[in-house]
């Protein structure tokens, strides 16, 4: 059946373009039909009239002369007229006065005078017209004429407007076909742009703009939200992408967490130390491996329990024998808030002799709302350890006091040694003073019974006496030295030498010595010492130079191995370097006693 | 009011002997009171003991006190001569052996004038008490004598 929504476009344009033709073509013929009909009517009608006249002039004669059959024969002239079917003459007073009719139709005449005019009836048209003679009327002619003209020119019309239907119809319809195609090409275009995006899903495809109308701007319209649509398309498949790699990466962290999961769940199990997991409200639920054998438990089932109820297992208690009730127990503690570290705790098996220490640690853990969510407690056996460190605070105590023993018998012996340098300093120098001092003496005021041998002889006790002398200051210097305390500061060492140089010189004027002191030499030591130092070492160096005329003593620095070497040097007596190691031993000579005067101890000072 | 007295401190009886020939030697002839423990220094000074009822009025113009003592040492007797007005601005030189460091300081802190350690060389021992006969009791001016009796 058919049906108009169903119809394509194409068609839908051409039917309405060779609708809207058709009627106008009819619309058009309707009017021209209309037009005609009335133009045939009245030539119709005009033909019948001059007719009419001239039959009726023709009848005038006979009228005049009531001569009805000339009228009838001026009537039969109309046979001639095959379209008269009657004719008919009245007198004025409207008898019938002569008549023609066509024999082949046996039409009727009527009965009277209509008024004058014509009349349509029947098929037909009647006319009744008056006769007149010198403008006066003399009777009324009557014509009947059938409509056979009229309906032959309709027909012959007719067959026009149909050739011209037909035709417009074909021009129409191949205009129409030539037509559409511009209006439904870019639309059918459109559309199969359309099929293709939906079934490619290709929104990079776009409608090509043929025409500047409605359908350009259909197609600017249809372009445009393709390019949105394709925007939100890729922002979509962006974000589908986004998605996808956070899934991903959702999966890979929760894969990872799992097994961070099992790793630290092996760790926990493999700790040495004991680690115990209990609830807020004190239920212990986990054990590790060593806390459960650092317990002495066997199972997990056995530590599943409360800690109030390990009361009847276990007691606990400080270092100095307190025992704990359980609300002091370290996760009870813990449990309270605290933060256990290194909490020793010693801990017995009631009924069972076994009793450690353990250091006890822990905490509550809290999720990240900060919520508390369980203690857990750490616990390590200090057993072994705190018996070490009894041993060794033992030990450290017995060192401490041997330590102080050794100290105080050092504090004796110093004290020992200072009174024995002390009553040395004071009482063996009397003596040598008194044997000095006697054979001077001796000397003076007995000179005159004292040979030269004599006074040879007392002047050797003299010299001994005086070395012996100097050999107790040497000694008492070596003990002052020894038993000094060191005070570290810094020592211009220079200046020293250069002050040492310049006693030498005033003790000793008539000599030549030419002192080469490098200036700026800093050192941290023991100021008193360096000194005492310094005094030995160019002492010797001006002693054993004694016997050259013009000496050279250099004091200077110099840097070996990042060591800083201080040096003196002199262009003296010199050593033998086989004895350089007797050189620092005390009373070591390396000169006779002729040569250079001096007791050996000096170099041991330094 | 010359009152030329010098208090020889001194138990050795070689150092006493010593000193007093080096003094001698020196030309001094100002008489020299021996006081051979610490004791007796004290007894003389304060007129007591062996010395009681000892005129006070004359006292030494030098004092030489040697530290190492029997019963009182030096530096006692230094610390209660100094402590009595009597005695407090009296010169004091401590002449000894020793020049241990302690020495030293004690005896400057006690209030000792000067500090001299007797040489083992004669000849220097000699020479050093001329220095202090030259400087104590020639250069020196004393000062007022302080004790009860005396402005």
């Amino acid at each position: 059946m058919f049906s108009f929504q169903k119809t394509p476009l194409k068609g839908k344009l051409k039917l309405v373009m060779m609708f809207t033709s058709l009627i106008s073509i009819i619309l058009v013929c309707a009017g021209l039909f209309v037009y005609e009909y009335f133009a045939v009517r009245q030539a119709l009608t005009n033909d019948l009239m001059t007719k009419a006249e001239i039959i009726g002039a023709n009848c005038t004669a006979a009228i005049a002369f009531d001569n009805s059959s000339d009228a009838n024969q001026t009537l039969l002239t109309l046979t001639s007229q095959p379209n008269i079917i009657a004719a008919a003459v009245f007198t004025k007073q409207g008898t019938l006065f002569a008549s023609y009719v066509r024999t082949d139709l046996h039409p009727s005449l009527p009965q009277q005078v209509k008024a004058d005019g014509y009349y349509f009836e029947q098929g037909r048209l009647e006319l009744f017209q008056p006769i007149m003679a010198n403008d006066a009327r003399v009777g009324t002619i009557f014509l009947s004429s059938d409509l056979e003209r009229l309906y032959a020119r309709f027909r012959s019309f007719s067959q026009i407007v149909l050739l011209v239907l037909l035709g417009s119809l074909a021009v129409a319809y191949f205009s129409a076909s030539a037509l559409q195609n511009r209006i439904s090409r870019p639309i059918l275009e459109l559309v199969e742009t359309t099929k293709q995006i939906s079934e490619r899903r290709d929104y990079s495809l776009r409608a090509q703009k043929k025409t500047e109308d409605e359908l350009g701007s259909l197609s600017d319209a249809f372009n445009t939200m393709l390019s949105q649509i394709q925007e939100r398309d890729a922002s979509l498949k962006q974000a589908n992408e986004s998605m996808a790699a956070e899934i991903t990466e959702r999966k890979r962290a929760e894969v990872e967490l799992r097994e961070s999961e099992a790793r630290l769940q092996t760790i926990v199990e493999n700790l040495t130390e004991g680690l115990a997991v209990s609830d807020l409200d004190g239920q212990l639920l986990h054990f590790n491996r060593a806390a459960l054998d650092l317990h002495g438990f066997v199972s997990l089932d056995e530590c599943r329990r409360h800690l109030a109820e390990f009361a009847d297992t276990f007691e606990l208690s400080a270092p100095d024998g307190t025992v704990w009730p359980v609300d002091q127990w370290p996760l009870a503690r813990i449990l309270r808030g605290e933060k256990l570290r290194d909490l020793e705790v010693c801990i017995r098996r009631i009924q069972a002799d076994w009793q450690r220490v353990f250091s006890y640690g822990g905490t509550l853990v809290h999720d990240a709302n900060g919520q508390p969510m369980m203690a857990v407690v750490t616990i390590s056996d200090i057993t072994e350890r705190k018996l070490a460190e009894e041993e060794i605070s033992k030990l450290n105590a017995e060192l401490e006091q041997r330590v102080l023993d050794r100290t105080a018998q050092l504090e004796v012996a110093n004290k020992e040694l200072e009174s024995f340098s002390y009553s040395v300093s004071h009482d063996l120098r009397a003596p040598l003073r008194s044997i000095d001092g006697f054979s001077q003496a001796l000397l003076e005021d007995h000179a005159n019974t004292l040979d030269e041998k004599g006074k040879d002889y007392l002047n050797r006790v003299r010299a001994a006496s005086q070395r012996m002398a100097q050999l107790i200051d040497d000694l008492l210097n070596l003990s002052r030295v020894a038993r000094a305390e060191m005070q570290s500061e810094r020592v211009n060492l220079s200046e020293i030498a250069r002050s040492m140089a310049a006693e030498y010189r005033k003790a000793h004027p008539g000599r030549q010595v030419d002192f080469q002191i490098e200036e700026g030499i800093v050192a941290h030591g023991d100021a008193r010492l360096l000194r005492v130092v310094i005094d030995n070492l160019l002492g010797n160096a001006w002693k054993y130079t004694g016997k050259h005329p013009r000496a050279r003593i250099e004091f200077g620095m110099m840097n070996s191995n990042g060591e800083h070497i201080y040096f003196v040097r002199d262009d003296g007596a010199g050593f033998d370097m086989a004895y350089a190691d007797k050189l620092f031993g005390a009373f070591q000579r390396l000169h006779a006693m002729t040569e250079f005067p001096g007791t050996g101890i000096g170099l041991t000072t330094v | 009011m010359t009152n030329r007295i010098i208090l020889l401190v001194e138990d050795n009886p070689d150092d006493e002997a010593l000193t007093i020939r080096a003094l001698k030697q020196n030309d001094i002839a100002n008489e020299i009171i021996v006081a051979r423990d610490g004791v007796e220094a004290l007894d003389y000074l304060f007129g007591t003991g062996a010395y009681a009822g000892r005129d006070l009025k004359s006292m030494p113009q030098l004092i030489l006190l040697d530290l190492k003592l029997p019963k009182v040492d030096g530096l006692e007797v230094l610390r209660r001569l100094r402590s009595d007005t009597r005695t407090a601005l009296l010169p004091v030189v401590i002449l000894t052996s020793s020049k241990e460091e302690r020495d030293l300081v004690n005896g400057y802190k006690l209030g000792a004038n000067s500090y001299i350690r007797k040489p083992v060389d004669f000849v220097q021992f000699t020479e050093a008490v001329k220095q202090l006969k030259l400087y104590w009791l020639v250069l020196n001016e004393r000062p007022p004598i302080t004790g009860g009796n005396v402005i």
